[in-house]
């Protein structure tokens, strides 16, 4: 009988990693291999066993044979009454029996620049560089946010990627912080011979897990659209493939006999290339996916000047030409209402106008399109009018009651208005200059109505 | 700051370089020190591996022969002088004391 379940330990925690091979011994289960994510167990009979971890720099679950000097030190070790249980990478596990078995370390000092020594060239490094991407990402969703702003926040999947690089960055920075922190303890306490385990913060381990699982699977439940959903799903199946295909890569290296160092280079290219590749065929063949749904759920389509097919929607407007009372032009229009929206925000666009709208024989033809920008929370009804007022150039503040808004703003010379309501901002391009009875409408269906 | 390495000798390292005064396989020096001291200083397998291979680099002792896993070591000139000076430390701590704290 098997059992494969995750210790939740820092990697220098031997003290708890051993207590807690220990008690499972004691329950009947011993030790037998230690993944990347789980350890694993047999069935045996419950035993008092006295287990240590250790580490050993300079060897690799790569090396494609074992080094002599780790053989050396088993063998040693075996000497004094230990057996090697399990290893993985640089940590090594012993079990012994016996009832008081010397420990493996006996001085503090060399214990510690032993872990410090594996830990700058593994987690520390892997950390540093998760912090340095997850950073660069944060910088390129701030510059989005900037730049996008409410249309960033209405975003469910940038509002995931940005909580979760953020998560990342500040996981990874925990991890390096904990463990100075606990190696200055250690040193200190080394140097008066001394010996110091290192705080076990099992919480972090089941918060890093449970956001991952749990994030994926709220964002493909809320944030893919249906439209979406599929190229979503390929692109997380294909980063589980590139990963677990390295994987077998870099044991095929190893019966090859390439050393750790020249396997790790040559998985790291290989990923990197593939990496690059899948994700610019996902791209393009996303995006033209996307197109063709897109394009099949429309009403029809029309061939423009170019010979090219301009689809259309005829979608139920909230507003439109026709509720206007304002007659629509002898051409086919597009009447498309598009809406995406997140925990935070709504970008409502609303369009009513001639499909080939840029075309001469339909430019003067009745047009009207308008963009709804709702804070769902209130501490963002600020933040939508402070960052949509400066995008609208050309605009100049009028008093006009009709609108019962904070503030309007009109363009110069079109009859476009921006409204300042109370808790969201509304962009409006008329054909014409509206009547009051047509602002009425308008103000009645976007200021409340459907849009709450 | 940890000490200048091997300006001070730790228990563990002095009795180590004790055990290598003459050929010594280093498997054996774990029981070599614990009988030595009545089971007052017991030194862990780990920590005997990564002092051999300091003491290796330092000069201090030098590799007799391999049978298999089991290396045989012995002092160099470096390593008694080593021994050498820590026992005089020793001698000289042990005397302050004496004069001190009336030679109990």
């Amino acid at each position: 009988m098997k059992l494969r379940i995750p210790l939740f330990a820092e990697f220098y925690d031997y003290t708890g990693a051993s207590r807690r091979l220990e008690r499972m011994a004691a329950k009947g289960w011993r030790l037998t291999d230690v993944g990347q994510w789980l350890w694993s167990f047999e069935k045996a009979n419950p035993q008092k066993l006295h287990y240590t971890v250790v580490y050993f720099p300079d060897v690799s679950d790569l090396d494609p044979d074992p080094k002599i000097e780790l053989m050396d030190y088993i063998a040693m070790c075996e000497a004094a009454g230990w057996k090697l249980a399990a290893q993985r990478n640089q940590m090594l596990i012993f079990c012994s029996e016996e009832t008081n078995p010397v420990p493996i370390d006996t001085d503090p000092e060399i214990q510690v620049e032993t872990i410090h020594k594996v830990m700058k060239k593994t987690h520390i490094r892997g950390h540093g560089v998760m912090m340095a991407v997850a950073l660069l990402y944060l910088v390129r969703y701030v510059i989005d946010l900037n730049k996008y702003g409410a249309y960033f926040l209405a975003d469910s999947f940038d509002l995931y990627l940005l909580m979760m690089w953020g998560m990342l960055f500040l996981g990874a920075a925990a991890e390096i912080v904990t463990y100075l922190l606990w190696l200055r303890r250690a040193r200190g306490a080394a140097a008066v011979g001394s010996f110091v385990s290192a705080k076990r913060f099992p919480v972090l381990r089941i918060f890093e897990v449970s956001l991952s699982t749990v994030g994926m699977l709220l964002l493909l439940v809320f944030a893919a659209d249906a439209v979406a959903l599929l190229p979503m799903l390929i692109l997380f199946a294909g980063i589980y493939l590139v990963i677990g295909g390295l994987n077998w890569f870099g044991k095929f290296l190893k019966k090859q006999g390439y050393d750790s160092g020249s396997n790790q280079i040559m998985q790291s290219g290989v990923m990197v290339a593939i990496l690059f590749v899948f994700f610019m065929l996902w791209a393009t063949k996303t995006s033209d996916y996307v197109a063709e749904k897109r394009n099949e759920q429309a009403a029809g389509y029309v061939t423009d000047r170019y010979g090219d097919a301009r689809y259309y929607n005829d979608h139920a407007l909230p507003v439109s030409l026709d509720s206007l009372g304002v007659a629509a032009g002898d051409a086919t229009y597009d009447r498309s209402l598009e809406e995406i929206s997140s925990p935070l925000m709504a970008v409502v666009s609303g369009c009513d106008r001639p499909v080939l709208y840029w075309e001469d024989e339909v430019e003067n033809m009745s047009a009207l399109s308008y963009t709804l920008y709702i804070a769902k929370v209130d501490w963002l009804n600020q933040y939508v009018k402070d960052w949509a007022m400066p995008r609208y150039l050309r605009f100049a503040s009028i008093h006009d009651d009709r609108w019962q808004a904070e503030q309007v703003l009109k363009h110069v010379w079109e009859e476009n208005y921006l409204v300042i309501w109370e808790d969201r901002v509304m962009e409006i391009c008329f054909p014409y200059a509206p009547t009051d009875e047509q602002i009425q409408l308008v103000v009645e269906t976007m200021k409340g109505g459907e849009f709450k | 700051m940890a000490r200048e390495k091997f300006s001070t000798l730790t228990e563990q390292m002095f009795y180590i370089l004790l055990c290598l005064r003459e050929e010594c396989c280093g498997m054996d020096i774990m029981q070599q020190v614990t009988a030595l001291t009545d089971g007052r200083v017991r030194i862990g397998p780990g920590t005997l591996y990564n002092l051999l291979e300091q003491f290796a680099d330092a000069g201090m002792i030098r590799e007799t022969k391999c049978e298999g896993r089991r290396r045989s070591y012995i002092l160099t000139e470096a390593g008694k002088m080593a021994l050498e000076n820590e026992y005089r430390r020793l001698q000289r701590q042990a005397e302050d004391y004496k004069r001190l704290m009336g030679g109990v």
